[in-house]
């Protein structure tokens, strides 16, 4: 007897501290159901293979490609965007504070995913050397900065921990 | 590390906020994940579309189904290449007969001529329904010969486009100075057989897109979008659909880098369009990353044939002659215009006054070509820079001493080229000296020395480049007398509201640059007052009617257009606020002064000052008592418009162009001898582009514009097999710089103010390929001792470098030096 | 390596693991759950790889296991799947030897043509060999 593999399924997720419980089609990637559904765009996506990083999220406290999962993998887990960073008194993050000071973004489309792999390292490493801030953003395009101001507002940051 | 210093005395100018590196205003937002792209835009019952694209370089279509797609629940519509016949004109070409001829459509009519052409669009409820969609359209295709190689497409064996009847697009001579004159007065000649400048693209982080929608009542088309030139957008557009400019509003607002890729969108729009009138509804289409590297925009490739340079034997060049072949890909779309702005650097950064180019651009099946971050003139650059460095190993003469020797010197600024082309400012030896310092040229040969102890080949590399800023666009009527293109403009609005804020609207369409805070700089100085209180409204908007027909942002122009325009409308809006001061205050104008937010009297009494906000209610709210012939609006619209005067279109000469920024790249390689593996482990940009506005901006152009090079240079190549299936689709094999591939960079900086534009400034950011030629450059230096091949291609990966390693002598055989 | 699918689990070598390019014998309804590798006592390890950039797509690559007197080579992306080589000794003639014998006949891409290919394959099994060899000391 083949069954029918089902086409959607119930979900629970932890976004941002706020929990979303939706329906969604089993195929869906997990960074359209962060842009779509819940309507958080500030997750971006840059390439259809994994590379370019736009797309990173923490999943459960650790920095993720979320094109790379699907929505259903993210059932029960804690996600953190780009929108969950800056702390509710409307206060930017030492690390946003740092990517402005230091200019590390242009165009300001790989920067949600720039901050999100720089936050997971800082998490695990608050000082970071110039090569660990550069290996920590390597799985991250950017086309604008060349990635010089980015690994000093990385580094930066860590030498004020 | 960086280094500055100021070169020839600046201009007068006041410099307040302009020159200090603020906060950018763009930044809270970025940081946060609230920026606007248009894919975060939504509307109520929009559709997703997906393009049917060809799997064929070249073929026929024989017939195209849609019934199956129609038929799968959740799908709202298709279009096909037979509507897009019936409902659209051919889009308006720039060349002259018969490449004037070539049809091109929003979707493929009859024909498809690269892989991944758009053959028909399908519009569903979601993403995944329309990709499902668009496979079950049954598209049958009788393939046909392909043409993949300009060099062949050139012969017109094979026609790609029937109503041409040639693959020729546009063929042309330009001949300044005298060439046989230079043969006849120069000791040698050196002989280049063919050199090859690749096909690459910038690949904005961000992929095209638009959400358009369709207004019935008034046949009124928005499109929330990425284009970055929606002028010439719109001219594109309305005559195709058959309809008037202002039927199409652009809105954009962030958008995720451009770099010229972003210009000829024009073939998507028409479909979006067509479908939200056919369909009733908005539709959104996000591009793909694959889709994007496959059919959106690659930079021009260009061969160089037959180069023939005039050499003294000190080294002074005295003139070249060449033959160019550009491959444009299928379509011409902002084609031909690249067949003359290479023109606008054609000496490059050297003296020789004698310059012959036989030039002429055909289609291919490849994707079609698009301005391309450094458009046109990198190529070119790259050929000076190629014959510089070969010219000196030839005759046994340093490439510093080659440089120094021919560079246009400082005192000779402004400098006219052969072309009629003026330098405005800049001191290029001045930069070299300082690349060279920063990179410790001195230490050159104990580095080769021990570099060799570890089995690699160290090479020092220059690259000298000018980023030509501001176009004159009358340059195209050199192409085709018949255009009625000539000169540039970009308009601004700035105003002062009713509870005091001062607005600032915008013609340009930034993509990263920062214009927001660059006006609101130029502003806060004009009007005494701090960039705080300058809101610059984010993006561009065809109904804020604050554009004018060349508005965009691209070829290297903001800090003298879209300033100049802001500037101009401060300016106005100044003198309105002074003369409305002194009315209130009776006072004469002369003793009003703006500052500090206040229009006050110079050293008057403390309550002889109005805030800004008083000036803005009187005019909008407390009128009665101005008198009948005062009606100052507060509010004013200045389009900013650079003096060219015409061009010659006998001679082919004029001023194409505003602002010469200059850039000087020193690198230095290490070539590991057993497998051709190349680092760089010294860089450094000298960058010369006037008075700068915001120096970590332009720093941040700089590295940028440094790592797009590098990547060009080293790894960024579209590459094609022989049925014209592209290799390089996605970024696994199209390897742009990742953060570990870039070395740390050194820049340093002077500013040689261009006595032309508003501020002293000059447009910059494209950069013109510097690190593509240093990198060409150390190369070949490094590879001297392995028996001293010719660096003949602008993408050098490591394959290439090891054939180079294994086979030098072919790429010398390239090389002739003949006694003249 | 272990798999595991409805049926329960499985556990197969790594020489029957590998089916071609992108393709195992971890088939529909399956994980590959882990890898389990012997820890050999006095054994060194060494790698190279010729990589885009810093660490892009791979060319070619070799891993290299010294152990008293047995020596081996995984040579990888050189074929449909790795090519183990079991050289005579961990000289460099010797690991010559074991290349040239092995006759490879790698795939041509964008790339690398296949001439080019096998030679970096060669550079990378005397690296990874000589790395091992380092680390052994």
């Amino acid at each position: 007897m083949t069954v029918e593999p089902s086409r959607s399924m119930a979900i629970s997720v932890d976004v941002n501290g706020d929990v979303y419980e939706r329906d969604v089609d089993a195929r869906r990637l997990l960074v359209h159901f962060i842009r779509d559904e819940l309507e958080l765009t500030g997750t971006h996506i840059g390439c259809d293979t994994g590379n370019c990083g736009a797309c990173t999220v923490h999943l459960d406290g650790q920095a993720v490609k979320s094109c790379m999962l699907l929505a259903v993998q993210a059932d029960g887990a804690k996600v953190r965007t780009v929108e969950g960073l800056a702390p509710d008194d409307g206060e930017l993050s030492p690390l946003q504070q740092s990517f402005s000071s230091h200019h590390a973004l242009q165009c300001g489309y790989c920067t949600p995913g720039m901050l999100m792999s720089a936050s997971a390292l800082l998490e695990q490493n608050p000082r970071p050397t110039e090569e660990e801030a550069r290996t920590a953003i390597q799985g991250n395009i950017c086309r604008c900065t060349g990635y010089v101001n980015i690994v000093e507002a990385i580094t930066s940051v860590g030498e004020q921990a | 590390m960086s280094t500055t210093e100021t070169g020839t005395a600046p201009v007068e100018l006041q410099k307040g906020h302009v020159g200090q590196s603020i906060p950018r205003k763009e930044d809270r937002r970025l940081v946060q994940g609230q920026g606007i792209f248009f894919d975060d835009v939504r509307r109520h019952g929009m559709g997703y579309v997906h393009f049917v694209r060809s799997p064929h370089a070249h073929a026929k279509i024989v017939s195209i189904d849609v019934a199956a797609a129609l038929a799968l629940d959740g799908v709202y519509g298709t279009l096909t290449g037979d509507e897009v016949a019936i409902q659209t004109d051919p889009f308006f070409e720039m060349s002259t007969a018969p490449g004037n001829e070539i049809k091109d459509y929003a979707l493929a009519v009859g024909k498809v001529r690269f892989m991944g052409e758009p053959v028909a669009a399908v519009c569903a409820a979601t993403r995944e329904l329309a990709r499902d969609a668009a496979e079950l359209v049954e598209v049958e295709y009788e393939p046909l010969d392909v043409l993949v190689d300009a060099r062949e497409a050139v012969k017109d064996e094979t026609v790609m486009h029937d109503d041409a009847g040639t693959n020729t697009v546009w063929s042309g001579v330009f001949d300044w100075g005298d060439w046989e004159g230079a043969k006849a007065e120069a000791h040698r000649i050196v002989t280049i057989e063919e050199l090859h400048f690749h096909r690459f693209s910038s690949t904005p982080l961000e992929c095209s897109g638009a959400l358009v929608e369709y207004e019935k009542a008034t046949g009124q088309w928005t499109l929330h979008c990425n284009h970055q030139m929606p002028g010439v957008g719109a001219i594109w557009m309305a005559p195709a659909l058959r309809t008037g400019i202002d039927k199409l509003r652009f809105i954009t607002k962030d958008i995720g880098g451009g770099f010229g890729n972003k210009i000829c969108l024009h073939p998507y729009y028409v479909t979006l369009c067509l479908l939200s009138r056919k369909l009733n509804r908005p539709v959104n289409w996000t591009e793909w990353r694959t889709d994007q590297h496959t059919a959106n925009a690659h930079g021009n490739e260009r061969w160089f044939h037959d180069v023939e340079v005039a050499v003294k034997d000190d080294g002074t060049m005295l003139g070249f002659n060449v033959k160019a072949l550009d491959d444009c890909g299928a379509f011409p779309r902002y084609e031909p215009l690249g067949c003359i702005i290479w023109a606008q650097v054609t000496p490059g950064c050297y003296a020789w006054r004698n310059i012959r180019v036989d030039f002429t651009q055909v289609t291919t099946n490849k994707a079609p070509v698009s301005p391309n971050r450094g458009y046109s003139r990198m190529q070119h650059l790259w050929l000076t820079e190629r014959i510089c460095d070969i010219v000196g190993t030839e005759l046994g003469i340093d490439p510093v001493e080659m440089r120094k020797r021919n560079y246009v010197k400082t005192e000779q600024m402004p400098y006219e080229t052969p072309n009629g082309c003026v330098y405005d400012s800049g001191d290029y030896a001045r930069c070299l000296d300082i690349a060279l310092e920063l990179i410790g040229y001195d230490t050159i040969e104990e580095r080769r020395a021990e570099a060799l102890t570890r089995g690699k080949l160290l090479g020092i590399g220059i690259g000298s480049t000018l980023d030509s800023g501001t176009n004159n666009f009358g340059q195209s009527t050199l192409l085709n007398p018949e255009l009625q293109f000539s000169g540039n403009n970009e308009a601004a609005t700035v105003k002062l509201d009713i509870f005091g804020e001062l607005v600032v609207t915008l013609g340009t369409v930034p993509q990263g640059q920062g214009h927001e805070t660059t006006a609101s700089q130029v502003v806060a100085d004009i009007l005494g007052c701090s960039p705080e209180q300058v809101h610059v409204r984010p993006g561009h908007d065809t109904f804020f009617n604050s554009h004018a027909g060349f508005s965009g942002t691209y070829a290297s122009q903001f800090a003298v257009t879209g300033l100049g325009a802001v500037k101009g409308a401060a300016d106005a809006l100044r003198a309105e606020m002074i003369t409305l001061a002194a009315a209130v205050l009776q006072a004469p104008e002369e003793a009003i002064e703006l500052a500090d937010g206040f229009a006050r009297i110079k050293d008057g009494p403390p309550e002889a000052a109005l805030p800004f906000m008083a000036l803005g209610a009187i005019v909008n709210a407390n009128n009665a008592f101005l008198p009948p012939d005062f009606n100052p609006t507060l509010n004013h619209r200045f389009v900013y418009r650079p003096y060219f005067g015409m061009v010659d279109t006998e001679k082919k000469t004029g001023k194409l162009t505003l602002t010469y920024a200059t850039q000087i790249h020193a690198c230095v390689v290490e070539v590991d001898r057993e497998t051709g593996v190349t680092e760089i482990v010294d860089y450094a940009a000298v960058d010369d582009c006037g008075v700068r506005i915001h120096p970590q901006i332009v720093e941040g152009q700089v590295h940028g514009a440094t790592v797009h090079a590098i990547g060009a240079a080293l790894y960024e190549d579209f590459v094609y097999d022989e049925d014209g299936q592209l290799l390089t689709s996605n970024f696994y094999d199209y390897h742009v710089p990742h953060a570990l591939d870039v070395p740390a960079l050194k820049t340093g900086a002077i500013e040689s103010p261009s006595p032309f534009t508003p501020l002293g400034s000059k447009g910059m950011g494209e950069g013109g390929g510097g690190g593509i030629h240093c990198i060409c450059s150390a190369i070949q230096d490094a590879l001297k001792p392995a028996g001293a091949p010719i660096v003949y291609d602008s993408c050098n990966p490591y394959h290439r470098v090891w054939s180079m390693l294994q086979d030098p002598e072919s790429t010398r055989a390239n090389v002739k030096v003949v006694p003249a | 390596m272990t798999i595991r699918g409805e049926g329960g689990e499985r556990t197969v070598s790594a020489d029957e693991f590998f089916l071609g390019v992108y393709m195992t014998v971890v088939g529909e309804g399956e994980l590959l759950l882990s890898v389990s590798v012997p820890a050999a006592a006095n054994a060194a390890d060494g790698f190279a790889s010729i990589t885009i950039g810093r660490d892009g797509t791979c060319i070619a690559n070799a891993a290299a296991c010294i152990s008293g007197d047995s020596v081996r080579i995984a040579l990888g992306c050189v074929d449909a799947v790795p090519v183990l080589l079991a050289p005579d000794g961990s000289d460099a003639d010797s690991v010559r030897q074991a290349v040239e014998a092995a006759n490879l006949d790698p795939p041509a891409d964008v790339h690398a043509s296949a001439d080019y290919r096998r030679h970096l394959a060669g550079v990378c099994a005397l690296r990874a060999v000589a790395q091992a060899q380092e680390r052994g000391r």
